[in-house]
């Protein structure tokens, strides 16, 4: 046998194992969605299969369940909003001065972070109940949305993953110092350097705060807050196959939003990075300078 | 040229500054002419970078005073300082293209819009690389980083150019390249400069003035050529340049080495002494009555480097012209002469 057809024949066993690995992957993740789907389908003691309760969602239904549902995903949205912003604008200042300024303490600031990792989050809850009697009662209200300040704690440990590695991989001392002997505030240096230069681990963070939020069920459930979990808990106990048939579109749609995200980042990615052909292929300089790449 | 403004004088007068037990700057006092450029050089951890970012504001002082064209500066923020600075590590913004980097360094320093292209064009010009506006960081060497860094400094036309170690991430051959181009166009724009390197001779080559540094004080400061021609101290000797320590016999001015007679400079010790001779200040002559034993001849180029070894064991380094070498052999003999060049005793 030829060099050639061995090359070929093990290329060939590469691309299968490829695409069995990429098949199992599929089959685990869709195997639960083709099975919710199915349960929001079918009438469980019967095994009619109808469509009923996608028209409820879709056709008006006037029993009320839907407007909690619509409660409950307005308000996990505003509060990914209010996380999201939160969290990055308590973390991302932190760390940078506490790199550049104070990293004694950076072992502090990390294990701060990383703590709401060990502790469960019903415990958590637990010590958040008079907290949040507190804020209800005397310095907010009961608006469910106030509960973002919770999930920041939360979000907090993955944040805090994702921004130190984004900040580790740039140079930030000789940055913020060149920005500053250019004249540049420290908001300046926040929003014009640090920002584009962390941003694909800001975007991480990002996603996996969404993520966290839109799927978060109890501290809404203990704290009695509607939020997509606990509305979808609440229709769910009257009826599961319109409670299935929104969690698959909630999954579709959060899915939808990441990859859109992600699809976005990367494009302006590649259209940063573009200029790299055309230039590297013309690259004899018309200069005394030397032209070898380092 | 419009990159150019009149140069300004600097001065800084008994600074000091402490990292813990550390006194990185101990009472360092150093004064700029208009459109000078000073070396600061020393081993590492002698204070010269913290005295550079003292300058810049990027570091604090604990006591003295910073003028600039007679303004006191110390009490200002490095980003209200009107310097520029190149560093020894790339800093060019990753995410901005060469232009943009100029640009945004332009804006920060509030040049109108109608004006940053010209200023870009021309300081890109400058370093050579007109060609290369937009691309970025991650697609140029290392040398053309570095000229973007400098084109960017002095884009923004500063009072004081300040340059950590420019050169030090870069290969021989660029290094020597860019080292000379930074002296071209600093005394072609005029401004002043205070550049900081641990390499003597990059020092020596580029400054118009050597300031060498020890434990967070300025050792001696005079042009390259008093420096390694009249060192004041032994460590300034030993740190610039090859010197060989003799023992010999020190009194009024005169020193008795090896059984010659070599002059001192002033500040010399008497007694019983180390005389520091430069090995090009030692001729060689293959005589089989020498002194002194060939142990290497190591070839430099123009000249060859040749260790000797003394009757009591002592190891010399002399220089010598390679035609002479040719005549000298590994282990053969030779008499020594030591030129009659004012050396220092220690």
């Amino acid at each position: 046998m030829s060099g050639t057809t061995i090359q070929r024949d093990r290329r060939r066993r590469q691309a299968i194992f490829r695409w069995v690995v990429l098949g199992l992957a599929l089959l685990y993740f869709l195997v639960p969605m083709v099975s919710l789907f199915d349960f929001s389908i079918r009438f469980p003691l019967t095994g009619n299969v109808d469509l009923d309760s996608w028209a409820a969602l879709f056709g008006g239904d006037d029993s009320g369940r839907l407007d909690m549902l619509g409660e409950g995903l307005t308000n996990s949205l505003i509060m990914a909003v209010m996380t999201v912003v939160i969290s990055l604008a308590l973390l991302l200042p932190t760390m940078v001065l506490v790199k550049l300024k104070s990293p004694q303490f950076s072992r502090a600031v990390e294990f701060i972070s990383l703590l709401p990792l060990t502790i469960p989050a019903v415990v958590l809850v637990v010590g958040l109940a008079p907290i949040y009697l507190v804020i209800s009662t005397r310095i907010l209200d009961s608006n469910t949305i106030w509960l973002a300040f919770a999930y920041v704690i939360l979000v907090l440990p993955f944040v805090y993953r994702s921004l130190d590695a984004g900040l580790r991989a740039i140079d930030l001392k000789t940055l913020t110092e060149t920005a500053r002997s250019f004249g540049a505030s420290w908001w300046t240096i926040m929003v014009r350097v640090i920002v584009p230069n962390v941003r694909t681990a800001i975007i991480s963070a990002v996603f996996i705060s969404v993520a966290l939020v839109l799927g978060e069920f109890t501290f809404a459930r203990m704290l009695a807050r509607t939020n997509l979990q606990t509305a979808l808990f609440q229709i769910n106990l009257s009826d599961g196959q319109i409670a299935a048939a929104v969690s698959l579109i909630a999954l579709g749609g959060t899915t939808i939003l990441l990859v859109l995200l992600d699809l976005v980042v990367g494009l302006r990615e590649a259209a940063r990075r573009r200029p790299e052909e055309p230039l590297a292929a013309a690259a004899p300089a018309p200069t005394p300078t030397e032209t070898s790449a380092s | 040229m419009t990159l150019s403004r009149s140069a300004v004088p600097v001065s800084m007068a008994h600074l000091s500054r402490a990292f813990g037990s550390v006194r990185a700057l101990d009472d360092f006092s150093l004064d700029l002419a208009p459109g000078e450029m000073v070396c600061l050089l020393g081993p590492s951890g002698c204070g010269k970078t913290t005295a550079l970012r003292a300058l810049s504001g990027l570091e604090d002082i604990d006591a003295g005073s910073i003028t600039v064209d007679g303004v006191e500066v110390s009490g200002v923020p490095a980003n209200k300082r009107d310097m520029a600075m190149v560093f020894q590590s790339y800093s060019l913004f990753p995410h901005m293209t060469v232009a943009d980097n100029i640009s945004f360094a332009l804006e920060l320093r509030k040049v109108p819009r109608a004006e940053r292209t010209r200023i870009l064009e021309e300081s890109l010009e400058l370093v050579g690389l007109g060609a290369h506006g937009n691309r970025y960081a991650h697609q140029l060497s290392g040398g053309q980083q570095q000229r973007v860094a400098l084109a960017r400094a002095l884009a923004v036309r500063p009072q004081v150019l300040l340059l950590d170690e420019p050169l030090s991430a870069l290969d021989a051959k660029v290094r020597v390249q860019l080292r000379d181009e930074i002296r071209r166009i600093q005394s072609e724009i005029g401004i002043t400069a205070l550049f900081v390197t641990h390499d003597q001779e990059e020092a020596l080559a580029i400054a118009d003035r050597v300031g060498v540094m020890q434990e967070g004080r300025l050792e001696q400061i005079g042009t390259p050529e008093e420096i390694y021609t009249a060192p004041r101290s032994g460590f300034v000797a030993d740190f610039i340049g090859v010197t060989n320590r003799l023992a010999g016999r020190a009194a009024s001015g005169v020193a008795d080495v090896l059984g010659q007679r070599v002059p001192l400079l002033d500040g010399s010790a008497d007694g019983d002494v180390a005389v520091l001779v430069r090995p090009e200040n030692i001729e060689l002559e293959p005589d089989a009555a020498g002194s002194a034993e060939v142990v290497v001849v190591g070839f430099l180029g123009a000249h060859s480097r040749v260790q000797l070894r003394l009757q009591d064991g002592t190891l010399v380094s002399a220089q010598v012209p390679v035609s002479e070498a040719h005549a000298l052999t590994v282990g053969g003999r030779v008499a020594l002469r030591l030129r009659p060049v004012p050396a220092l005793a220690v």
